[in-house]
């Protein structure tokens, strides 16, 4: 295990008004692996990807991302450190086509600003030709060669929505990468693509963090896994430790299964 | 190349259609109006960028026209400064005041944008009639001298248009450009989903701020060109009603859509002119009109008219959403 770390918590603490969403929550994601949290609704899974991603500023704690103190920073520039996400409720760019959502995932990639823009500068048309194939690549990589790139992104089936979002997130070149219940709304068949679509996904280096209900996927896949409730730790370690520990099976598996 | 083709026949059709018009209309009163649509599309060009395609709304875009308009007229008629001065000065004005409100105005969202940069919009406009000293208040500014190059002078409505004409032709490229690039899609990202657009490394801020920035820009631009072009500006021209006119020439024309813009701005610019006449009751009539599009025609009319002619089959192939 002496593989660098991608991602540090360090007793981050969220609070919403009165209620503390995330309590002094520590634990660390390294290079190469598939982690996992999970717990119960409303155990702050979301939350804490929106703490990572600098959606939401964090009242205690610090969070590291490739090496640098990524908390306190906004979103863009946690992405410019190789943080990439999807949503739970997925956010697609709906008044954009297939191709051009995913461009806007390797903005990061790119430098063309206003005046390269308006004059079409041969630096910009080079750069757009690569983040086209880049982007093209990356539809392949999630399983929708066969989609139009230049259908509009909302006439997308739900399924092929989700993968959309994930190819948007791989076109910035993630180092680490948060999904946020991929599986949700997927059938059976879908969520066995996309187990196979996240291992692949990280054999070609991308570090991932996973959010997810189903409970088969996430015991399936994972290398780790982080158990919350009520915004805390309550525990952590290999799948299988996780299925017979007894404070899991009574939090969560317990009610679930 | 194929590509090019396409990207450029629209504009080399514009182009030759800009140049025949006079051939066409002949009166100079129809190419005085014709440099006044014109002059209209170069601020509803930088307005879509913001609103259409940014999702930005801006009620107080009449103010940066005026300061483009009033720069003109300051350094032309008072300091008598060459009105290219006074055009550059008007365009680096308008950018400039974006920029210094656009920083605390752009942290509002939505509706309370609107209303930010209503007000903007009013205290401009009240600047403009009561700073009597800089303005000459109801008076106004006259004897802005016209734009020349050597000894040719862009004066009277032939001249004038094809300057407006190159001016908006330009205008109408570059803006293009700007939306099938990194910087295009960056702006429509904010529209479609801020959150997803920074988690994706889109600057928000920095984007709305620079867009903001350019359509003050483009609308100091003309309000510069509409004082060397009537020669005598006034603050009534730059008041609400003129915000709210070029709103609707983005919306009318359509949102996110570089030929609405001209579409608007013409439309609107002539049905203003053509209700002259019934004075108390054109507001009315207005109002009878946008409803009327705006029930028929939701998406604006360069859509509609697109559409009904892909419905014609007068034009093939599928359309992508950020052209047009």
């Amino acid at each position: 295990m002496a593989e660098p770390t991608v991602l540090e918590l360090r007793k981050v603490t969220k609070r919403f008004g009165g209620l503390v969403a995330v309590d002094a929550l520590s634990f660390t994601v390294r290079r190469g692996q598939i982690k996992a949290l999970i717990g119960p609704n409303g155990a702050g899974k979301t939350t804490v990807f929106n703490l990572i991603t600098g959606v939401y500023p964090l009242n205690g704690g610090e969070i590291w991302a490739a090496g640098r103190r990524t908390s306190g920073q906004p979103s863009h520039r946690v992405a410019a450190q190789g943080v990439a996400r999807t949503f739970q409720n997925v956010e697609l760019f709906g008044n954009m086509t297939v191709l051009e959502n995913i461009m806007v995932g390797a903005h990061t990639q790119a430098r063309t600003g206003f005046v390269g823009a308006s004059f079409r500068t041969r630096a910009m048309r080079l750069e757009e030709a690569r983040l086209a194939q880049r982007a093209q690549q990356c539809l392949h990589l999630v399983g929708l060669a066969e989609v139009e790139p230049d259908r509009e992104a909302y006439s997308l089936a739900f399924g092929q929505q989700r993968l959309l979002e994930m190819a948007r997130a791989l076109a910035a070149e993630p180092k680490l990468l948060l999904l946020d219940e991929p599986a949700a709304g997927l059938s059976t068949r879908e969520t066995v693509r996309l187990a196979e679509l996240v291992r692949r996904v990280r054999d070609l280096g991308v570090t991932v963090l996973l959010v997810d209900h189903d409970m088969d996927l996430v015991m399936q896949i994972s290398d780790e896994v982080v158990v919350l409730d009520h915004g805390e730790k309550i525990a952590e370690g290999t799948p299988r430790e996780m299925q017979r520990d007894p404070r899991v099976i009574a939090a969560y598996l317990g009610e679930e299964t | 190349m194929g590509g090019n083709v396409r990207r450029y026949l629209p504009f080399l059709l514009a182009v030759v259609a800009a140049a025949a018009l006079p051939a066409v209309v002949r009166s100079g009163y129809a190419l005085h109006l014709a440099a006044a649509i014109g002059i209209n599309t170069i601020v509803v060009l930088g307005l879509n960028l913001l609103m259409g395609y940014a999702g930005q709304v801006s009620l107080g875009q009449a103010a940066f026209v005026g300061v483009g308009a009033y720069t003109s007229a300051i350094l032309g008629s008072h300091l008598g400064l060459s009105p290219w001065i006074g055009l550059a000065a008007g365009a680096a004005l308008g950018a400039l005041m974006a920029g210094a409100v656009g920083v605390p105005l752009l942290k509002l969202r939505g509706h309370y944008l609107a209303m930010g940069t209503l007000g903007l919009g009013m205290i401009a406009h009240i600047a403009m009639v009561q700073w009597e000293g800089l303005t000459g208040g109801t008076i106004g500014i006259g004897g802005i001298p016209a734009l020349s190059v050597g000894g040719f002078s862009f004066h009277g409505d032939l001249r004038m248009y094809y300057l407006v004409a190159a001016f908006v032709l330009l205008a109408l490229l570059m803006a293009s450009n700007i939306i099938d690039s990194r910087v295009g899609r960056a702006l429509r990202a904010v529209h479609g989903s801020e959150v997803a657009a920074e988690v994706s490394g889109v600057d928000t801020a920095r984007y709305k701020l620079q867009v903001f920035i350019l359509s003050g820009g483009l609308a100091g631009l003309a309000g510069s060109l509409y004082a060397h072009h009537t020669g005598y500006v006034n603050c009534d021209s730059f008041g609400f009603a003129y915000s709210i006119q070029l709103v609707v020439m983005v919306v009318l024309g359509g949102m996110a859509s570089i030929w609405g813009a001209v579409l608007g701005a013409g439309a609107v610019t002539l049905i203003a002119e053509n209700l002259r006449a019934f004075q108390e009751f054109s507001t009315v009539i207005f109002g009878a009109v946008l409803v009327l599009v705006m029930v028929f025609l939701p998406a604006g009319l360069w859509r509609g008219i697109t559409e009904m002619a892909q419905r014609l089959g007068l034009s093939g192939g599928r359309r992508r959403s950020g052209e047009a």
